[in-house]
Formats: C-alpha cells, structure tokens, sequence
C-alpha cells in the first residue's frame, strides 16, 4: 500500500492526500483492495484515466467466494469514474456468468486493472461516517498491461428453432502479472464464423441465425497480445492466436411426450353439478429423433374437435396455452374434468391436438415403447352425475 | 322503531356477516397481495412508452416488467390499435397506469383490490355483461388458479343455463393454490380476488365487448406473469378483433 489519509478535519469531513506511487512511479496500473460495507460505512472505488485515450478496465468484485465481474467498463479520456460498491451490490444485476454480489455482502476485495497500456488511476475509498475513519488504498504492482489468455464463447451451446436467431459473445480472459484474471467483452473484436452455415449463420457481431435442423460450431477468433517484461527491454508485446467455439443446434419441434403417469383426483363442481375427478397431464417437447428440445418459452398451443356428444348442452372449453422450462417440459399441467348436472349419466368424446411454435406435432407416450399419434382421444364419461376420470388415448 | 329495524334488517346482517366471514380465510394473504402491489406501484420508472403501442399492449408490457398482478376487464377496439402513450421519464409504475389509461376516457383504473383493475365503468352497470352476473355462492378449495378461473365460468353457466355438462382443458397458471368462499358477488370481482390471491398472473377479457353476453365463447382467461407469457397474452389479444 502506497497511499495515506493525511487529515480529518474538525468537522470530520474527509481530507485524502494519498501519494500515488509505483514501481515505475509514472502511473498506476491495477489495484485488488478490500472493500467494507455497513450502516456507517462506504466504500467507492475511484479511477481515472490520466490519458488522452480511452481506457478499458477489467473490474471484478470478489466476496463470499464469487466473483462478479464487469465487462464493459471503459473510461473516456481524462475521466473520473465512481464506482459506489453499495449501489454495485444493492442493484442486484447480474454479470455475464449470472453471478450477483450477494444482497447481504459486507465485505470482500475490489480488483481493477487497466486493459491498455494508458495510465490509469485507481484508489479505493473505505469511508466510515461519524468517526471520520477511512481507508485509502491503491496499489499497483505490475509493469505492464495484462496478457489476453484465452477466450469464452456464451452461452457455449444454444438450442434453437428454425428461423430463430440469439446473440452470442466472446470473453477475453486477461492475466496479469500477478496470475489474477479478469474478463471484458470482446464480441466486436473477435472474428465470427460458421462451420455450417447451411445450420446456422453469424454476422461480424456475433449474431446467430438458424436455418434448418442440425448442429454447427460458432467459432471466435482473434489475434491477442501476451506482454512480457524485462529489466533491459522493459515492457514488450507478442502476438498469440486465441479461438473458441460454441455450439448451435437447430431443432425442430416433432412430438410431446406424455411425462410420467397422469394423477388424477376428486374435484367438486359448483353447486348444482355432480362430482368429478381432474387429471393433470405434462408433456415435453421432442424433436423429429425423440431428443428434449431443452428450449425455455416454447409456445404450447392445444386445439381440440368434439366427436361424439351424449350431454345434453354439452359445451367444451379448450384454449389451453403453455410455455416451457429449460427442459422443454410444460410450466404448468394440462387439466381435464368433467361437470355434468347432478344425477345426469352421458358422455363426450374429443380429439385433442398440439402445436409447439406453430409446429403441428405428434402425440406420443413414448417413442419406442409407446403409442404415438397425431392427437388425444379423449373421453369423459358421468354416471349419476359423477364423472369418472378422463379416458385418454393416443389416435392409431 | 327499533324492533322494526331490527326485524327488517337482521336477515341483511346475516348476509353481510357471513360474506365477511366468508372471506376471512383469504383476507391475510389478500391484504399481503395488496400490501405487496402498492409498493410495486411506488417503484420508479426510468422511461416508459413513447412509441406507437397500443394502450392494451402498454398495459400488458407494464405488468409483465414490473409484475404487477393485473385484470384487464373490457377491451374494445380502440385499445388495441391506438391510444399510444407518451414518453414517461421518471415516473412511479402507479402513474404511469394511470397516464396509460388517461387516454382512453371510457377506461378506468382501480388499485384498491390488490390487483390492477382496468375497467370500463359503462360495462359494469351492463346487466347483460356476464362478468357482472352475481354467483350467489362460490367456494374453492385449495386450486390452481386456471382451474379457479374456469371452474368460475362453470359457476356462470350453472347459473345462467343450467343444466349445462361442461368438459374442460385448461392450462394450470401455477403459483400459489387458492381456497375462497364468497356470496353474492360479481364474476369480475370474484375473478380480480383470484388473481390477487394468486399474486402472479393476469386475467384478461377474451372477446369483443359485444360477445360479453353472449356464453358460446369462454370469454377469459387467466395467465401466469412468468415473461414467456406476454407475448402469449399479446397474441390473445390481438385475435379478438380478427382482421
């Protein structure tokens, strides 16, 4: 630590006179501080870039054994930037990797480094109101600006329909001298490709659009610098080829699978009607080879056509819609009753059928064990004005 | 004059005694809900609007960004192809429903029931309108809210046709399960108490205001708040007037 807190002032309003100092004593290049939050305590990060260039900075907060990470934080020429670790961590909002400063966080480390090779200065202000206590750190050990490492494509592997189209990034991993790395979007530096773009395609942004089924690898690639510093040559640059690839499959939505075994349970009608059962039905989207389309929000759309009514003023309601989870299995169940005026005894039968996306798709029970078909058969059937548990078939 | 009162005014007592009873069981959750919606009101909106959306469409965005448990009570044709809303900076999510609606003058809005009501007041003194049907008496126990809202639609057609046999597949909304008792209360009303008590889902009016009477169609439908569901909603919406 090369900084001090020279004075507080008789109305403890606080005085930093912190000399800045390094290695080189020209600039300041990283810093890694602990950071304190509570009810009387602040802690901001101050960085200035001291050049007539922008400067990019590889930030990351550590606590609790996360780390959160900003990826896009840039500095314009000649500007202060703070960065307030209450408001960081009271926002909530989530990194590249998903990851949040926990809400009740009170301490951890702050990490900065410069990205380019421009002066930057940091120093992170631990400020305890009242008592006119704070802290002041900067530190900066490393000659020179770190090493890019390796790259990360995100997500590593997306699903897709047909016609769909996501946005992909790249992630520079940097390095420092000190083995620490910290990570900044490099999705407009890095060159996109397809190795099947029949599959899929992407633009120079890293915008993926899917065409027809199948699988292809979105590759990113660039040409990274790796610095090395020597005490006669001081600080110098070498080229090294960095690429990494994720991968784009492109499904089709060809079956729901009937999940598990349909409950069913007793369901009281509104006064005036008999008894029934209702059964709850999940199913999971499939494609044309029987593999889960593992896609959140798939739009689940039923449509139904009565065959056979014995009822009388037998009404059907139908518009069921669903999306999915992550394992493109239904967020919430299909249920099927029956209510039927009391002592009444008849039955009505209709076909059940499924769209996934618009995609008119098959009914199965299973596909290799089970019956498939292109819709439900459903039957309800009411003795006595108590009706029995669905009858529900697949078509031949 | 007091034993007159008194006989004329016990059976009205009752009535008033046991609706509130009846929902006693529900007014700790209820009250939460609405505890919960007036500090999602409060919340402060960066900027909102300014583009050529319609009113329903604004409105539907609005509770799903901001998750705000809503019933949207009458839809006319208006409200789907205009009455845009101007850009909002700034503004708390309760003015900003109330910007949306503003201009639209037939509409209304009411918070008052832990739920964001949108509603035609015209509509509601509409005795044809079969969401101002009085159920005399409905009970739940322990439902899904999808499965509350249609076993309410079953309630409507025992009432008004009855005699009715009724098949029903209905997509669940998930959440909270729900148990309620009321007594002579409106269909809208008990529908807005529904997805107070469940917290996290809209309902919304499936059919042109001119289909309110009629009991061919299901006329609403209740969704989850869940993202993956607005544009479901927005799709619902717009194929009550088919082009």
């Amino acid at each position: 630590m090369k900084a001090e807190v020279s004075s507080v002032e008789a109305r403890s309003d606080l005085v930093v006179d912190a000399r800045v100092e390094n290695e080189g004593n020209g600039w300041a290049g990283s810093g890694a501080n602990p950071w304190h939050l509570d009810q009387n305590t602040e802690s901001i990060l101050f960085l200035t870039n001291e050049s007539d260039q922008p400067a990019r900075i590889g930030f990351q907060v550590t606590t609790q054994g996360i780390h959160y990470y900003l990826t896009q934080l840039k500095l314009q020429p000649h500007e202060t930037r703070a960065i307030n670790i209450r408001l960081l961590r009271d926002a909530q909002l989530a990194d590249f990797r998903k990851s949040k400063i926990p809400a009740a966080a009170t301490d951890g480390s702050v990490s900065w480094i410069r990205i380019d090779n421009v002066p930057v200065m940091g120093r992170l202000l631990v400020i305890t109101r009242h008592a006119g206590m704070s802290s002041s750190y900067d530190c900066c050990t490393c000659p020179c600006p770190p090493s890019d490492s390796y790259i990360e494509v995100d997500p590593p592997s997306i699903n897709l329909l047909p016609g769909w189209a996501t946005q992909l990034s790249a992630y520079d991993y940097k390095v420092n001298c000190n083995g620490q790395y910290f990570s900044y979007d490099w999705t407009d530096g890095v060159n996109w490709s397809s190795s099947n773009s029949g599959v899929a395609t992407v633009n120079s942004r890293g915008y993926v659009t899917a065409s027809t089924t199948g699988s292809a690898k979105i590759n990113a690639s660039t040409v990274g610098l790796s610095y090395t510093w020597t005490q006669f040559e001081g600080c110098y640059s070498t080229g090294i080829s960095l690429q990494n690839s994720g991968t784009a499959n492109v499904q089709k939505p060809q079956f729901v699978l009937l999940l598990g075994n349909p409950s069913c349970s007793s369901y009281t009608c509104p006064s005036g009607d008999g008894n029934s059962n209702i059964e709850q039905r999940f199913y999971q989207v499939l494609d044309v080879n029987g593999n889960p389309i593992q896609v959140a929000g798939l739009t689940i759309v039923e449509s139904t056509t009565r065959t056979a009514d014995t009822c009388p003023n037998g009404q059907l309601t139908d518009d069921g819609r669903w999306t999915t989870t992550p394992n493109g299995i239904m967020t919430t169940p299909d249920y099927l009753w029956f209510c039927v005026l009391s002592g009444a005894s008849c039955y009505m039968t209709y076909n059940q059928y499924f769209t996934v996306n618009s995609y008119p798709v098959q009914v199965t029970t299973g596909l290799l064990s089970g019956n498939t078909g292109s819709h439900n058969v459903i039957q309800f059937t009411a003795n006595g004005g108590n009706a029995n548990c669905p009858i529900v078939s697949v078509s031949p | 004059m007091f034993k007159r009162l008194k006989s004329s005014a016990v059976p009205a007592l009752i009535i008033f005694a046991l609706i509130i009873y009846a929902g006693s069981g529900a007014t700790s959750r209820g009250d939460q809900q609405a505890m919960s919606l007036s500090h999602l009101l409060t919340v402060r909106i960066q900027e909102f609007g300014g583009g050529n959306a319609s009113m329903a469409h604004n409105l539907v965005h609005l509770a799903y960004s901001r998750h705000l448990p809503i019933a949207l009570e009458y839809i006319d044709h208006a409200a789907l192809a205009g009455h845009p809303t101007p850009r909002l900076r700034g503004v708390t999510v309760g003015e900003a429903l109330r910007t949306i609606v503003a201009v639209c003058p037939e509409y209304s809005v009411d918070v008052s029931h832990g739920v964001v009501e949108i509603y035609s007041p015209l509509a509601r003194r509409d005795g044809s309108n079969l969401l101002n049907t009085i159920i005399p008496r409905f009970t739940l126990t322990n439902l899904d809210a999808g499965v509350a809202s249609a076993a309410l639609l079953d309630a409507v057609f025992a009432h008004r046709r009855p005699g009715m046999s009724v098949a029903h597949s209905v997509a669940g909304v998930g959440g909270e399960r729900l148990s309620l008792s009321v007594m002579n209360m409106p269909v809208y009303a008990i529908l807005n108490k529904i997805i107070a008590l469940q917290g996290s889902s809209i309902w919304t009016i499936t059919v042109p205001p001119q289909k309110l009477s009629n009991l061919k169609d299901t006329p609403w439908h209740v969704y989850p708040l869940d993202p993956p569901y607005e544009s479901i909603v927005l799709d619902v919406l717009g194929k009550i007037f088919p082009k």
